[in-house]
Formats: C-alpha cells, sequence, structure tokens
C-alpha cells in the first residue's frame, strides 16, 4: 500500500511543480513533513545529496525518499509518479499542437512565454553565482520590504577567490576554445578542489 | 530511426549522467549537445522547446527529454530519451544512499561542488545569451523578460504564475503583429 501512497503523492507533487528544480523544493519539503515521512533535518540532507549527485534534483529527491521509505521498489515508484504527470501532458501537447499552432492567439501566448523564459532562466544564472563565487546568497527579494537590512547585509558578502578562478578559466574555455561541457566540468573540479582546500588552510 | 533512437538514449544518459546541479544545467549542456554540435534544432526549435518546458509541471530534465526526443524521432524517440535521462539519477541515488554519512562529511566534496557550480554558471549565461539574441526582436519581448526575472528574483513569484502572465502579457503586446 505504501507503493501506491509513494506513486500517487509523487504525482500530485509533480503536477504541481511548475518552474523546475529548487522552486517546487518547498511544495516537496510541506507535503512530505505532513505526512511525517521525514523531519526537516532529513530533508535538508536530502536536498544535499540530491544537488551533489547528477540528473534533475527533483528526480533525484523523488527516488531517495522512495528508498529511504520502501526500499528499492519504493525509490522506482516514486519516480515513476513523478514523471507521470509530464508525461501525460506532452502527450495532450504533441496531440494538440498541430491543430492549435495556427491560432494566433496561441502563438502569441507562446512567444510571450519564449521571452520570459529568458529571464527565468536568467535567475537560474544567479543562483549558482550565490551559491559558488558570492560567500552567501544575496536575498534579492528582501529588497523590497527590508532594503536597510539587506544593504547591511552585502557588506559582510565577499568574493570567494578560487571559485572566482574557475569562473573565469570557464569564460576562456567557453570563449576561446570548443571544450565540451563535460571536459569543462571535469577540469574544474580537478583544478577548483584542491585550489579552494589550499585556500581554506590559509 | 532505431540509431537515432540509440543516439538519444546514449545522448540524455550522458547528460544525465555529468550534468550536477539539475534543469537549468541540462538546459545548458543539451543546447550545446542538439543545436551547435549536431545541428540537430535549430535556433527556433530549442527556443520553442525552452518555452514548452517551463509551461509545463515536473522536471525540467525530464520533459526536455520527453519533448527533444519527440520532437527528433517520434513516440520512440520520446520513451528512449526518458529512459536515458532517468537511469542514471535513480541508479545512482539507489546506490549511494549507503554511502550517504561519507559524502556529506568530507569537506572535498564540497569544494568540488563549489568548483561545479562556479562552472556551470557560465554555461548557463551562454544559453541564456543565445536564447535572448534569437527571441528579443522587439521592445516588448526584451519588457517581458525583464518582468519575468524581476518577478521571480526580487518578488519570490512563483514560475507558474509568472509563466502564465508572460503568455497573457505575449498576446496582449504581440496581438497587432504578424508572426
Amino acid at each position: 500500500m505504501i507503493y501506491l501512497m509513494l506513486y500517487l503523492v509523487f504525482a500530485k507533487i509533480a503536477f504541481f511543480a511548475f518552474g523546475g528544480g529548487y522552486a517546487n523544493l518547498p511544495i516537496i519539503q510541506s507535503e512530505l513533513l505532513s505526512r511525517g515521512w521525514c523531519t526537516i533535518e532529513q530533508f535538508a540532507d536530502i536536498v544535499a545529496i540530491a544537488q551533489m549527485t547528477p540528473g534533475p534534483v527533483v528526480i533525484n529527491t523523488a527516488t531517495y525518499v522512495g528508498k529511504t521509505l520502501a526500499g528499492v521498489p519504493g525509490g522506482i515508484v516514486a519516480t515513476l509518479g513523478f514523471i507521470t504527470p509530464a508525461v501525460v501532458i506532452t502527450v495532450a501537447i504533441c496531440l494538440l499542437s498541430r491543430r492549435f499552432a495556427a491560432v494566433p492567439l496561441i502563438r502569441h501566448g507562446i512567444r510571450g512565454i519564449r521571452a520570459g523564459v529568458a529571464g527565468l532562466v536568467l535567475c537560474a544564472v544567479i543562483f549558482f553565482l550565490e551559491n559558488s563565487v558570492l560567500s552567501q546568497t544575496l536575498h534579492l527579494n528582501r529588497l523590497l520590504y527590508d532594503f536597510k537590512g539587506t544593504v547591511q547585509g552585502w557588506r559582510s558578502i565577499h568574493l570567494v577567490g578560487p571559485a572566482l578562478v574557475v569562473l573565469v578559466m570557464n569564460i576562456f574555455f567557453v570563449k576561446k576554445t570548443h571544450l565540451s561541457i563535460y571536459i569543462c566540468i571535469i577540469i574544474s573540479v580537478i583544478i577548483g578542489t584542491p585550489f579552494m582546500y589550499a585556500f581554506s588552510l590559509l | 530511426m532505431n540509431r537515432l533512437c540509440l543516439y538519444l538514449f546514449c545522448a540524455f544518459f550522458k547528460i544525465s549522467f555529468f550534468t550536477v546541479g539539475g534543469g537549468p544545467v541540462m538546459l545548458a549542456v543539451m543546447d550545446q549537445e542538439f543545436r551547435v554540435r549536431k545541428k540537430l534544432l535549430s535556433d527556433s526549435d530549442m527556443n520553442d522547446i525552452f518555452a514548452v518546458i517551463y509551461s509545463m509541471p515536473g522536471a525540467i530534465g525530464v520533459n526536455s527529454a520527453l519533448n527533444i526526443g519527440y520532437k527528433l524521432a517520434g513516440r520512440k524517440g520520446a520513451i528512449c530519451s526518458m529512459a536515458g535521462v532517468l537511469i542514471p539519477p535513480v541508479a545512482i541515488i539507489l546506490f549511494i544512499t549507503t554511502f550517504v554519512e561519507m559524502i556529506k562529511s568530507s569537506p572535498l566534496t564540497g569544494y568540488a561542488f563549489v568548483s561545479i557550480r562556479a562552472a556551470v554558471s557560465v554555461f548557463i549565461l551562454c544559453t541564456v545569451g543565445n536564447m535572448m539574441k534569437k527571441t528579443f526582436r522587439c521592445w516588448k519581448d526584451v519588457v517581458i523578460a525583464l518582468f519575468a526575472f524581476l518577478a521571480v528574483e526580487f518578488v519570490d513569484i512563483p514560475a507558474v504564475y509568472v509563466v502564465a502572465f508572460c503568455g497573457i502579457l505575449g498576446i496582449f503586446l504581440y496581438r497587432r503583429e504578424e508572426l
């Protein structure tokens, strides 16, 4: 019965999970905590591991929770639950798109979303910068009602030197070489890790 | 047809296996793989796919595999791509839960992941730059993108409302234009 519950709960989460990855972690958190499936500390650990391992963060989270609750089959069932809404919706879009693509209203809407997505992906860039090159997050969302406090908080933000070196190195790779992203990531890890370790000893 | 499906499976397997950090990173890698290197998708195909992915619920990585797979090789392609994208993370997580404490406590893994995030921010920025170059054709596009960015970054509005409002803005702003 736990398998059916896992499947349904993760299908429900996925159905409301718009905007991908980090935007959805609060929904997953409240759903899991309210069912007593994990504690807040366990959830923080799960998210940390999900971010460290390859693949979509939310898929990793689903597999991890399923595995801890009901073993290997649980992990697989939770993952299947999470992908179900996406599969159903994609099939529906693909069946309908030929008929609707010609409607001007839909095309104007899609053009608006195309432009908006550029802005959304830019937010992801800031997220990754905050978690590497900057020593803490910027809390831009607090800027509106908490202006003074945020500005004072900003004084304590400093740049992380070794991460900045890796960043500049990758700008060079992208601009001047045609290395694939995989090679760039591997080089970054090989150079960045010892560099940061040495920096932490200073 | 079958060779294309096999290629899709392998490509998505590789993408999923090597991208730490989730959806946005995968978008950057997929953009490089399918548009820049293999030239299977045009700029406008890629931007349409990005728009669809962000208007759909679920994991960005899985949604993009489904859509790109379907676009390139139909139903079979979608299934192969999705299998490719799902197998590495599920297998790794099922395997890794045994060693969680070891991984968490080592500072070296932390440093490695900071390096990866620093590198990845550059790749995503390139993807955004290319998206902007191709989608920004007049001031209205810039206004919508700026709205989406400010709404999520400064006001914390959930992405689903932002995407829906961008669609409505598009219908309103472009209504006199021929597309």
